[in-house]
């Protein structure tokens, strides 16, 4: 996980191939150390992606609960195996989507 | 068990008294307890009454020479090493080669150096020393292993009971009258982090639920169990009522600190079967199958626990005579074998379309069976359960 702060907002760059069980306990880690001040605007880059389980989903809600009131998170880049599961679980109404990097900044009106 | 820094005991056999005087001197001197015996057979006897450390024996004895002296104490004594020196003047390779094959340790030349002597000692007391460190390590060892075998039995055992007692908790399989329903439940540990129950309102509707608590093991297991006795004697009067008492168990586990949460389908049966009101929670598609087609319900909400405010609303499914609702975690369709690739929901979907036809009991044994070809290696990552609830066909009431 590599984390980038940018012009308003917080962009995150998911480093594995797979967030499962097996890492989501250093990835709640990664986000208690580096994500401090409850920013309002995420950017997640998940194109690395391949996998992701419902333990992995818990890390992304863990972060969305980190955030300030209001807080916005757009997941970009996501592949459509790593989508479905959003998909199924419901939680693509939480969380927003896009293509690419570019169009995910746009969203998030920064 | 001796220590491991006590005094050698040594056995010194010689049929010639003064060699036998002379050494005893010697050997004593060395810090060692000495017995003598006159021939190989009074040695043989000695060494079958006593614990000895090491044995020096002449080669050539009257009744038992030192030679079938040897071999008779390596037949006889496989457990407890005795470091064995056989003395002889000074002889050919061939000789010496014999005392090899029959496992002595040391030789010494008569007439024996006092040298010769402290230096074969010194070497046999380093070796029974190591012996003892690795007899009495190995005592540790197995001390140690029976205690974590005696553990690993009793958790063992405390799980086996967990999972009875889990087990008993679903309901009877129904395979008669308007409505029947059927289960399959397989823990990938003995007890599950998925439940599900289904049981009867006063008015002849039915109450089922479905969930799958994340994580695995008992953690998982034990917040299951907790839910199925928070959730079991649920009675909502109608389609109404779902969304709420969602929200409400949404609401009460926001408290759980250690981010747990769960998915979940929970509804209400009509009694004559033909209709169900139900709300998605994060499950997996719940398949409506009927006449060979398999379709999913789609609509849902979030997992419970995640988020807190969530509202959740109930969806209303009609089930035709003879139509089937399945209901399954993600144990099935994430279910992965060899090569990595899941079961996934299409196979699932047409599974359950082509065995319209089977009854319900001979439909979960299939899809156990299917599932455990599938995978290819003994157990399942995730736990897998799944809950069938059919109306029956006409004129098959």
């Amino acid at each position: 996980m590599e984390f980038f702060k940018e012009s308003g907002l917080l962009r995150v760059r998911l480093t594995d191939t797979r967030l499962d069980a097996s890492r989501a306990p250093s990835c709640k880690q990664a986000l208690i150390a580096n994500v401090t001040d409850r920013p309002l605007r995420v950017l997640i880059d998940a194109a690395a992606v391949e996998f992701i389980d419902s333990s992995g989903l818990g890390v992304l809600v863990f972060l969305l609960k980190q955030m300030g009131d209001g807080g916005k998170i757009v997941v970009a880049g996501a592949r459509p195996a790593v989508r479905r599961l959003f998909q199924i679980t419901k939680l693509d109404s939480v969380f927003k989507f896009s293509d690419s990097l570019d169009e995910a900044t746009l969203a998030l009106g920064a | 068990m001796k220590s491991l820094h006590q005094p050698l005991d040594v056995l010194i056999a010689d049929d010639d008294d003064l060699i036998l005087d002379m050494l005893t001197v010697l050997v004593e001197g060395m810090g060692c307890r000495v017995q003598t015996a006159e021939d190989g057979q009074a040695a043989l006897e000695t060494l079958r009454g006593g614990r000895f450390d090491v044995l020096i024996s002449d080669w050539q004895m009257p009744r038992l020479d030192g030679l079938d002296l040897v071999r008779a104490v390596r037949r006889e004594r496989r457990e407890n090493h005795l470091h064995i020196i056989m003395m002889t003047t000074r002889a050919a390779e061939r000789t010496m080669r014999g005392g090899l094959d029959v496992e002595v340790d040391d030789f010494l030349f008569k007439p024996v150096d006092p040298i010769h002597l402290e230096l074969g000692i010194a070497s046999a007391r380093r070796i029974v020393e190591l012996q003892r460190r690795l007899a009495r390590r190995n005592r540790h060892l197995a001390a140690a292993n029976a205690r974590a075998g005696e553990l690993y039995r009793q958790i063992r055992s405390d799980l086996d009971a967990a999972a009875r007692t889990q087990r008993s908790l679903l309901p009877a399989m129904r395979l008669a009258g308007p409505v029947r329903h059927a289960w399959l439940f397989l823990p990938s540990l003995g007890i599950s982090g998925d439940t599900l129950n289904i049981r009867p309102l006063r008015d002849g509707r039915q109450f089922f639920f479905h969930l799958d608590v994340s994580g695995h093991g008992i953690p998982a297991a034990l917040r299951s169990f907790s839910l199925h006795h928070r959730l079991s004697p649920s009675a909502p009067t109608g389609p109404e009522d779902l969304g709420p008492l969602v929200e409400r168990l949404n609401a009460e586990s926001q408290e759980d600190t250690e981010g747990a949460y769960f998915t979940l389908v929970c509804g209400v049966i009509a009694a004559d079967g033909a209709g169900v009101d139900l709300v998605r929670a994060g499950h997996p598609m719940p398949i409506l199958a009927h006449r060979g087609e398999a379709r999913f319900i789609a609509d849902g909400n979030p997992p419970v626990g995640m988020l807190p405010g969530l509202a959740y609303g109930a969806v209303n499914v009609a089930l035709a005579p003879g139509a089937r609702l399945i209901i399954y975690s993600d144990g099935i369709t994430e279910c992965a074998n060899r090569e990595g690739e899941e079961f996934g929901e299409a196979r699932l979907a047409a599974f359950l379309g082509a065995h319209a036809d089977l009854a319900l009991p001979a439909l979960v044994e299939r899809l156990e069976r299917l599932l455990r070809e599938f995978r290819g290696v003994q157990g399942f990552e995730d736990d897998i359960s799944m809950l069938v609830i059919e109306r029956a066909a006409e004129g098959d009431c």
